[in-house]
């Protein structure tokens, strides 16, 4: 699906589309919407939106068509998504993080996108991704891409990570992966979403796609 | 008999001899010995001391100035069918006077429940600190140099409490001066590149003290609460 931008722009329609396929992997917290984050930003198939605690490792996909440097693409994004236990908080009939990560660590070969996901309205979600970004670099490459997905925009007045902390977490996030491979360019992008009224979805979706493209050398 | 029917809160008599007490009669033991069978027949009429004689057991006699926990003490040491017998006090005057043990109870319960009361008080409110000085302690401790908005240190903040259901306002020098040891009030989050408090509001809630985990961001204005928990219970 193109989006508004190509409509306003009919001679791009002749141009030769670009295909590209990127592993994503949403990880964080339990409860934070990593399995249903799928669902919602596919736009052109209706998945079914899981509402469940993930205790093995789930598989989806969302297809996004975009343009970018006028230049079309079509970018199949293969989500894996692993719970959001931790081995250390006692798991009850399924499996933690790490024991997904052992068992399917073939897979995480080529992680293109990691979406560090937390709730905007539960700060020890937020607080949790010092956890996860170092499980993330563990498991990541050099050109791997990482996104900050904040759910629940929908609660804004509930709201309990400001501004200013997100700020400071993508700054963060950044000296991390810098730490780990100081080659890596780029920004950690932070996006704000709401799963029940798709708000900022296809933000998110376009992010994703562009992350990927850039970590198989497609845009540099 | 008379006088026990005149003054029914007279708790006993004090039989004397020639101005010294040679014992004495509880409100009780009168009536108990005058409700057996023949006991009127047997006593009416007689001198008290005639009572007396059926009684071996010497009065408890304290002077005024005994502590009220003291006095108990002693009565309690007394024989299990006469613990309940009340107590001669002996004034400065050299006047004699006499106190049921329950009155006695209930002076005790009232001073616990006092010393509790202050004792509550004490862990809510606790150092006696003026706002200057517990903000500078608030400072020392978490090492804030700077705030966009120094106000917040002196502002009001108000939380509900999820077990009573109560407002609870509290401001910064609340918490430094009800924690003594401070690193149990004040809670230092270091995280994802940023800094957040966790400080625990005490609350009395009922018949406990709770305290309640609320989120404050680095600029110190309140975000979050937690479920609160309980401190300690007294009764």
């Amino acid at each position: 699906m193109f989006d508004m931008e190509t409509e306003n722009k009919p001679q791009i329609q002749y141009m030769e589309v670009k295909k590209a396929t990127g592993y994503v992997l949403p990880i964080g917290n339990g409860a934070v919407g990593k399995s249903t984050l799928p669902a919602v930003l596919d736009d052109q198939f209706s998945q079914p939106v899981k509402i469940g605690k993930s205790v093995n490792m789930e598989f989806s996909y969302v297809v996004d068509r975009l343009i970018v440097r006028e230049q079309a693409f079509q970018v199949t994004q293969q989500y894996l998504v692993p719970p959001g236990q931790k081995e250390n908080e006692g798991i009850s009939g399924g499996r933690s993080f790490e024991q997904i990560i052992k068992m399917y660590q073939f897979m995480f070969k080529q992680i293109d996108v990691i979406l560090l996901s937390y709730k905007l309205v539960e700060l020890d979600s937020f607080n949790d991704l010092e956890f996860w970004i170092n499980r993330a670099l563990e498991i990541s490459s050099p050109s791997t891409q990482y996104i900050l997905v904040g759910t629940h925009l929908d609660m804004d007045a509930s709201r309990e990570v400001s501004h200013e902390m997100i700020t400071n977490g993508s700054k963060f996030i950044k000296d991390c992966i810098i730490n780990k491979y100081p080659e890596w360019q780029g920004k950690v992008p932070s996006l704000e979403i709401s799963i029940t009224d798709k708000q900022n979805t296809a933000l998110l979706r376009n992010a994703v796609s562009v992350g990927i493209l850039r970590s198989r050398k497609i845009l540099i | 008999m008379q006088l026990f029917k005149e003054n029914p809160k007279n708790p006993g008599v004090i039989i004397f001899q020639n101005s010294s007490i040679i014992g004495m009669i509880s409100r009780e033991a009168f009536f108990e010995t005058t409700g057996k069978r023949y006991g009127v027949e047997l006593f009416l009429g007689k001198p008290i001391k005639a009572m007396l004689k059926s009684f071996s057991v010497t009065p408890l006699i304290l002077p005024e100035s005994t502590r009220i926990s003291m006095a108990i003490h002693e009565a309690l040491k007394r024989d299990s069918h006469t613990v309940y017998d009340p107590i001669i006090v002996q004034k400065f005057t050299g006047e004699f006077r006499i106190i049921d043990i329950l009155s006695l109870f209930v002076a005790e319960n009232q001073i616990l429940l006092t010393l509790h009361n202050q004792y509550v008080d004490t862990r809510l409110s606790g150092l006696p600190l003026t706002n200057e000085e517990a903000i500078k302690r608030f400072l020392k401790f978490t090492g804030i140099r700077q705030l966009q908005e120094p106000r917040v240190l002196i502002n009001l903040f108000a939380v509900i409490c999820d077990h009573c259901g109560s407002s609870v306002n509290y401001t910064i020098a609340d918490i430094v001066r009800s924690h003594p040891q401070l690193s149990m009030g004040v809670e230092i989050i270091e995280k994802m590149g940023s800094r957040s408090y966790v400080l625990y509001v005490r609350h009395k809630c009922g018949q406990e003290i709770r305290e309640i985990p609320v989120y404050h961001d680095n600029e110190l204005q309140l975000r979050s609460l937690r479920p609160s928990r309980l401190v300690e219970t007294y009764v």
